[in-house]
């Protein structure tokens, strides 16, 4: 199994959408019979959940705000991940490398705030902000990148277990080190007040809808432009058939390896969106499990930037719809389960049909 | 095992076989007696395989029949045709190379016991090994084997079966001519203790020798029969490819024009099997690289692309040293045709434009996004090169028949007349009239000035067009002469030279 | 219970926390060999130790631990199905699998409970005479019964993929599916019977682990495990007695943080221990064991499909 050849499949059937009605057929006859199988299992009415859903998603404007609120990180690491799968590579590490942003950003901020830079402009250490957790996301895709350029593991493995070993090192991390300290600048695990000028503005009062998302829609819009250009069809062409790519003169090893590191990077991105925007305090449940959603987004969307961001606000509607679930009696996560069926449809629904003779 | 029938005849009647719109087999008759070896000739295409397919069990037919004896043979499965004593033996040896030859016989073997039972296969393979002198060992691994012991251990493995009708599909496709006839002299042998031998073929020379009867195809249908001594090498070759083309290939002209400067060297090139290469091809010269595959080819074409990293030597195209660095190589005006079109020539799920326009480093958009109109016009040209059909640009490459993708890939390929061209089996599976297109191209390439170096299987077509011959054996270059000087004896000589 | 050495208790204890993850590891190598990558196997052995829990509390443990083989025998069938027999894409269909099957098996659990139903632990089990043996005695004769699982399936799976006919046919089917299907091989079948058993096993290892070992489901029960078996195949390079030995290795890793832990603290942090099973295989796979000797076919589905 090595490299070069397994991930064509991949990268192939979730790039190509065969027929869009076998897709929207698919996706709903799913989630029809998910609902279906719900009510004869557990006796809740599918008409009920749907209502619930929908009431918690866009039932009013907060509702709606909060949906697009949740949408943004996650489309964002969806993106990344989309530009990913079309080279072949599938980077499920999002977690992992979103946290790790999220601690590197707070760290760089901490140490300028509290220091010589107690003066500089908000803007400024919002955008150092980003870029260091751009970086210190893809910090954590290196291990991962090296083992699949010298040792042929495929990064889908390799990016898991780093995923996994980071649980552990995030809990240590807030709970036992200098980041648990309670130091009024730094966000904190303990619930300690939050320096104002480090949350990002509020677009909407009193919605949440805040800064981070008009960075996610830049973010969307310049990748899908890229994806129009030469670099962006070498993109494809790698991803279907890396032999043939090396022929044409790419570096394949190389190419993908900056592969992982950018939709790793994308994901610190999101990491530090979704804690300057949303969670502001920093605790290992910060991710909400979006590394691995926003990768089914990715398929989802079949690695189209736009599509990808269609389909996280999808997901998100289905977050937060889930929440009024839960209060109306439900378990929420049902929502996970409708989430997992729809992929299967789409991976259906793009199959590769037998070729011609 | 079989019941050793009275008549063991395999009867075809009426045979049909369609794939989608294409009518594959059209009315094929045929009878098979024990005792006999029969011939069935046709070009790529012409529904040769198909034909064994059926037989063996592995394919239905979509009408007439099939009989063996007294069983009729639907297309259900292997088992029911192996029961029924047919063995096959296909064009591209179907042994598991990770598996032992004792361990491939006992797959797939028509019994319903939950162990595997080793010992009466070894017993069974080293009675055939020896009734056949094929020497073949019932606990070697497959993967350590050359092709040509793996073909005769396939053989011995079918016959181990018990089969009493043996279906050979092109066995000496991968062979040298001297194993090649060693082969065919044990089927001779086999045939005349009773055995019944069809030989799938395109090679007259061996219909001549060994064909006790001869079924002729061409593009599925039976064109002529005929028995020992009642047809000729031109009578055949008239029934497979029609008046027209046999005219257009025997009017080939060979290339005359004076070759130029050296485009292509190799100098001391090891990697691999390779050993101590070295090889020019100038400006041209079609320079033809016989020898047994798995002798060295495919790091040859590799090493050429830039796409292997010599452990000694240095690959330069026209001075210039692009030795492992393939866009060095394609900026310099390398062009590839591999042997395996598929894997590694074309990216199937893309359409024909993204395949056509995969070697151009610019000219094809910028910043602002892709130049639609330049990629067309340049596609245009790539299509037309060679004629691809449907001339499509957004159809997608793996709609295409093999003989549309070839076309695509040299039309790709020779388009900015490319400094040296690399083809590996260019022919490989292609019906008679794109082959002949394929081969035209390459000698307009060469007499335009490009460095051709052609590496293929096939001794005859090697012979057609190239203006020298080279052979690879053991990885060294065991012969380099002229073609006019060059015959098949010198040339199956070179191929079994043991490395020095 | 005799007073354990050091380390013949870090041993027992590595035994017995191998078990769920060996199971679900010898399932997927079963699984792989005939060419069929099932990344879901953490959701199969979620819902497994759902399945388990909710048969253990309504019947008892043996029904519990044969509810769980089944429901992941079930999951193991509909992805063969997907993959196999309808084509759809293996990584993806898997990775959803992973995700809703550890969804469903929460979402049934609590459905079903308010509380945690009681469940009864299994006891070990002191086999007299075999159990004083240095060593070997505590590792293996004095522990709860199902832990036997374990090396009964490894030894199954060792002895049916070299010396049964169906086991042939599996590594055909992953070794040389072409090559399989013109000797007349049906690789569809030989793939799907994998899985079905790759996903049975990967349930009944949830369910030991809930059912028998631990007593209790809970969201994260799983923990990471279904991944980790998968990393452990290669490792182990697709056999079945290294890949035993593995686990186990694994599992002692586990025990030896447990130990700390109960021990009252050490230099190094509890929780970056946690992170040792995963940190070493990482370092495993970065020493460079594991990966030239794949099934063929592994990974290459697709192409099989469109070629």
């Amino acid at each position: 199994m090595t490299i070069t050849d397994t991930r064509t499949d991949i990268a192939v059937s979730a790039g190509r959408a065969r027929r869009h009605s076998s897709l929207i057929i698919a996706t709903t006859g799913a989630v029809a019979m998910t609902l279906l199988a719900t009510w004869i299992a557990t006796g809740l009415e599918p008409w009920s959940v749907v209502r619930s859903l929908l009431e918690g998603a866009v039932g009013d404007r907060d509702a709606i705000a909060e949906t697009i609120v949740r949408a943004a990180p996650l489309a964002l690491v969806g993106v990344g991940a989309a530009v990913a799968i079309r080279g072949g590579v599938v980077n499920v590490g999002g977690d992992g490398q979103m946290i790790m942003g999220a601690v590197a950003a707070v760290v760089v901020v901490g140490w300028i705030v509290d220091g010589d830079g107690a003066g500089a402009p908000t803007m400024l250490v919002w955008a150092i902000a980003l870029v260091v957790g751009a970086l210190g996301g893809a910090a954590w895709a290196v291990v991962p990148a090296a083992l699949a350029a010298k040792r042929d593991v495929p990064e889908i493995l390799s990016t898991l277990l780093v995923n996994f070993a980071t649980v552990g090192l995030v809990t240590w991390l807030l709970t036992k080190t200098f980041l648990q300290d309670p130091d009024p600048l730094v966000i904190t695990a303990q619930g300690e007040s939050v320096a104002d000028r480090l949350e990002f503005t509020l677009l909407l009062e009193p919605t949440r809808l805040h800064l981070g998302v008009a960075v996610v829609v830049v973010a969307v819009v310049m990748t899908a432009w890229w994806l129009r250009t030469p670099r962006g069809f070498r993109l494809d062409l790698l991803g279907a058939n890396p032999s043939l790519a090396a022929q044409a003169g790419m570096s394949v090893v190389r190419d993908r390896a900056m592969l992982l590191l950018v939709s790793a990077g994308f994901a610190g991105l999101a990491g530090v969106i979704q804690l300057f925007g949303i969670s502001h305090r920093l605790t290992p449940g910060l991710t909400g499990g979006v590394g691995y959603t926003g990768v089914l987004v990715a398929v989802l969307g079949r690695s189209r930037p736009l599509a990808t961001t269609v389909a996280a606000l999808g997901f998100a509607m289905l977050a937060t719809g889930s929440e009024q679930l839960e209060r109306d009696g439900a378990p929420r996560e049902i929502v996970l389960v409708l989430q997992a069926v729809l992929v299967i449809a789409t991976a259906i629904a793009i199959r590769p049909r037998p070729a011609a003779a | 095992m079989t019941e050793a029938g009275t008549s063991m005849t395999l009867e075809l009647a009426g045979l049909v076989k369609r794939f989608g719109g294409v009518t594959a087999v059209d009315e094929v008759d045929a009878t098979i007696h024990r005792g006999q070896l029969h011939a069935i000739v046709g070009e790529n295409g012409a529904g040769k395989s198909t034909i064994v397919n059926m037989v063996a069990g592995l394919v239905a037919p979509d009408a007439g029949s099939i009989t063996c004896g007294d069983i009729s043979i639907d297309g259900s499965g292997r088992r029911q045709a192996a029961a029924a004593g047919i063995g096959v033996v296909h064009q591209h040896p179907s042994l598991i190379d990770r598996m032992t030859v004792a361990e491939n016989a006992e797959l797939g073997r028509p019994t319903s016991r939950f162990r595997t039972d080793l010992n009466s296969a070894r017993s069974a393979i080293s009675t055939w090994s020896e009734r056949t002198s094929f020497a073949v060992d019932p606990d070697a691994a497959v993967g350590a084997m050359s092709i040509g012991e793996r073909q005769r251990a396939e053989i011995v493995v079918a016959l181990s079966w018990g089969a009493q009708v043996l279906l050979l599909d092109e066995p000496t496709a991968v062979l040298s001519p001297f194993e090649a006839d060693a082969l065919l002299d044990v089927v001779t042998d086999l045939v005349a203790n009773g055995l019944a031998v069809v030989l799938v073929t395109h090679k007259l020379r061996e219909v001549e020798r060994y064909a006790d009867e001869v079924t002729v195809l061409r593009s599925g249908r039976v064109t002529a029969t005929a028995s020992r001594g009642g047809f000729s090498r031109s009578s055949l070759v008239t029934a497979m490819v029609g008046d027209d083309v046999a005219a257009r290939i025997r009017r080939r002209p060979k290339i005359d024009t004076e070759p130029g400067p050296v485009r292509l060297e190799l100098r001391g090139v090891e990697v691999g099997r390779l050993r101590g290469i070295d090889l020019c091809v100038r400006g041209g010269e079609i320079v033809g690289v016989a020898g047994v595959a798995g002798n060295g080819q495919r790091e040859l074409v590799d090493s050429t692309a830039g796409l292997r990293h010599p452990t000694a030597g240095v690959v330069l195209v026209d001075d210039v040293d692009v030795t492992s660095r393939p866009a060095d190589a394609v900026a310099a005006g390398v062009a590839v045709i591999p042997d395996d079109r598929d894997l590694d020539a074309l990216a199937l799920q893309l359409p024909v434009w993204s395949n056509a326009i995969v070697k151009r480093r610019t000219g094809i958009g910028s910043w602002r996004g892709l130049d639609r109109s330049a990629i067309d016009l340049f596609t245009d040209a790539v299509i037309a090169r060679l004629g691809v059909r449907p001339a499509r640009r957004d159809a997608l490459v793996r709609t295409l028949s093999g003989g549309n993708r070839q076309r695509l890939v040299i039309g790709r390929e020779l388009a900015g007349s490319p400094s040296v061209i690399v083809a590996a089996e260019p022919t490989r599976g292609l019906d008679p009239i794109s082959a002949a297109a394929v081969l035209d191209a390459l000698m307009q390439a060469a007499a335009a000035g490009s460095g051709v170096l052609v590496v293929a299987s096939d001794l005859d077509e090697l012979l057609e067009i190239s203006t020298r011959i080279v052979v690879l054996a053991s990885g060294r270059i065991t012969l380099d002469i002229d073609a006019v000087d060059a015959d098949r004896a010198t040339i199956g000589a070179a191929m079994m030279a043991a490395a020095s | 219970m005799a007073d354990l050495s050091f380390v013949e208790s870090v041993l027992a204890g590595g035994f017995r926390l191998a078990v769920p993850l060996g199971l679900a590891a010898i399932g997927e190598l079963v699984s792989e060999r005939a060419g069929v990558l099932n990344l879901g196997v953490e959701g199969t052995m979620a819902m497994g130790a759902a399945g388990g829990v909710i048969g253990a509390a309504t019947m008892g443990t043996i029904p519990g631990l044969l509810v769980g083989a089944s429901v992941g025998a079930l999951l193991g069938a509909l992805f063969g199905f997907l993959v196999v027999v309808i084509g759809a894409d293996e990584v993806i269909c898997g990775f959803a699998l992973a995700l809703g099957g550890s969804g469903l098996a929460i979402f049934l659990y609590r459905s079903l409970y308010d509380q945690a139903p009681r469940i009864d632990v299994v006891q070990a089990v002191e086999i007299p005479v075999l159990s004083d043996l240095p060593l070997v005695g505590p590792v293996l004769f004095d522990q709860p019964l199902v832990v036997w699982m374990l090396p009964v399936a490894v030894a199954a799976v060792a002895w049916i993929l070299t010396r049964s006919r169906p086991g042939l046919s599996v590594r055909a089917a992953g070794d040389g599916p072409n090559e399989a299907r013109a000797r007349g091989v049906d690789v569809d079948r030989s793939r799907l019977g994998a899985t079905i058993i790759g996903g049975a096993l990967a349930g009944l290892g949830g369910a030991v682990l809930c059912v028998a070992l631990v007593g209790e489901f809970s969201d994260r029960i799983i923990g990471g495990r279904g991944f980790l078996a998968l990393a452990l195949v290669i490792v182990a390079r697709w056999r079945p007695w290294p890949l035993l030995a593995v686990v186990v290795a694994i599992g002692s890793l586990q025990a030896l943080q447990l130990r700390v832990q109960a021990g009252g603290g050490s230099a190094v942090p509890v929780e970056l221990l946690q992170m040792l099973p995963f940190v070493a295989t990482i370092v495993v796979l970065a020493i460079g064991l594991g990966s030239g000797s794949a099934p063929r076919s592994l990974g290459r589905l697709g192409q099989e499909r469109t070629q």
